[in-house]
């Protein structure tokens, strides 16, 4: 006897390029739709075997339903069609974007506010330093990081296997994400603050410093240890994902 | 000039569910319950490609849908949008235009 499996058909869908929003959404629909016709066959008091096939055939083949969704091209993402690319270039070019809004926005704060300009006797409020240094950590040192969890993420729903562009994308984003420095002097009453950016990596063994060199080169081995940890801990179809729907029929 | 539409066999099933859904909400066994009670078990499509249907005209704006849980049970219940009521309108038109069409060429005696 033909079955149903699944997660089959959502591994099929998740191949052919289908969302994974769309791909969950069909298998759960279908599970509860199995659920229902088995409970119909149980009021029938069909026998098991008969009401097994008899589900089978209300429910139709599972390379149907397969081809069905597939030949609907509004229920695939632009992502999922063009996953290697886009995972690929995509979280490189996202921190690109989110490190020239932040430098954007400095120099417009600066433009429009005495906030960042020497001031003889005024002092920069506390609240402001705060609140600058703690934005200006998340996104100077957080984004990358955050990027690797999310490519990640995005390969494990797609079902994809380590694959050299998703990767090199990862090692890209890390790359630059940890040779970026910043420093910041505030103003005082007596002295002009300054804001200092620098990148790069030092590659010769010699002219290593401890502090900055040895700390990038750190940031890099843990952003990739961290691709790592997600790729094993991250489960996005854990085994109750379908609740109260056997996997075959 | 009325429009040429080949692709017209393919929009009867979209026609049936946004008649359906354009009365009361429904989740998808039930909306085939309801095709099939609704057409006197004429129309008898295999009922899982009916999730590929609905999503299809979700994203096209021709549907809505609600998440419900009911005993215990996540569901996803549909209805019909105001851009889905003038789909079905535009629909309904072209099938009694070619209806019409048909009947006058094979007769209604046939």
């Amino acid at each position: 006897m033909k079955t149903i499996n699944l997660e089959r058909i959502r591994r099929q869908l998740i191949l052919g390029g289908v969302a994974p929003h769309y791909a969950n959404r069909t298998i759960l629909e279908l599970g509860d739709h199995i659920d229902e016709l088995r409970q119909q066959a149980t009021n029938r008091d069909m026998p098991p075997e008969s009401a097994a096939e008899w589900v089978q055939q209300q429910i139709g083949e599972e390379q149907t339903l397969i081809n069905e969704v597939l030949a609907k091209p509004e229920l695939r993402s632009w992502l999922s069609r063009h996953t290697g690319p886009a995972l690929l270039a995509g979280p490189l070019l996202i921190w690109f974007g989110v490190m020239l809004l932040f430098i954007g926005g400095l120099a417009t704060l600066n433009l429009f506010t005495p906030l960042l300009d020497y001031t003889p006797g005024a002092e920069v409020p506390l609240i402001y330093k705060i609140v600058f240094e703690v934005v200006a950590f998340m996104i100077l040192h957080l984004t990358a990081p955050l990027l690797i969890v999310l490519t990640v993420i995005q390969a494990k729903k797609r079902l994809l296997r380590p694959g050299w562009q998703w990767l090199l994308g990862m090692i890209l984003v890390a790359f630059v994400g940890a040779a970026w420095r910043y420093h910041f002097n505030w103003p005082t009453p007596t002295e002009q603050g300054n804001i200092a950016f620098s990148w790069g990596y030092s590659f010769m063994w010699e002219r290593i410093r401890p502090e900055p060199d040895a700390f990038k080169y750190g940031k890099l081995i843990g952003m990739m240890l961290l691709a790592a940890v997600t790729w094993y801990l991250y489960n996005p179809y854990p085994d109750d994902y379908i609740p109260q729907v056997s996997r075959d029929v | 000039m009325a429009k040429p539409n080949a692709a017209f066999m393919s929009s009867v099933p979209e026609l049936v569910v946004l008649r359906l859904l354009s009365d009361r909400e429904m989740y998808g066994y039930e909306l085939v319950k309801a095709i099939r009670l609704a057409s006197n078990e004429r129309l008898t499509p295999a009922e899982g490609v009916i999730y590929p249907l609905l999503h299809s005209l979700e994203q096209r704006g021709h549907l809505k849908s609600v998440k419900r849980q009911v005993l215990g049970r996540n569901r996803i219940y549909y209805r019909t949008t105001s851009t889905g009521k003038k789909q079905l309108q535009g629909l309904t038109a072209e099938w009694r235009r070619i209806t019409k069409a048909l009947t006058s060429i094979i007769g209604e005696s046939v």
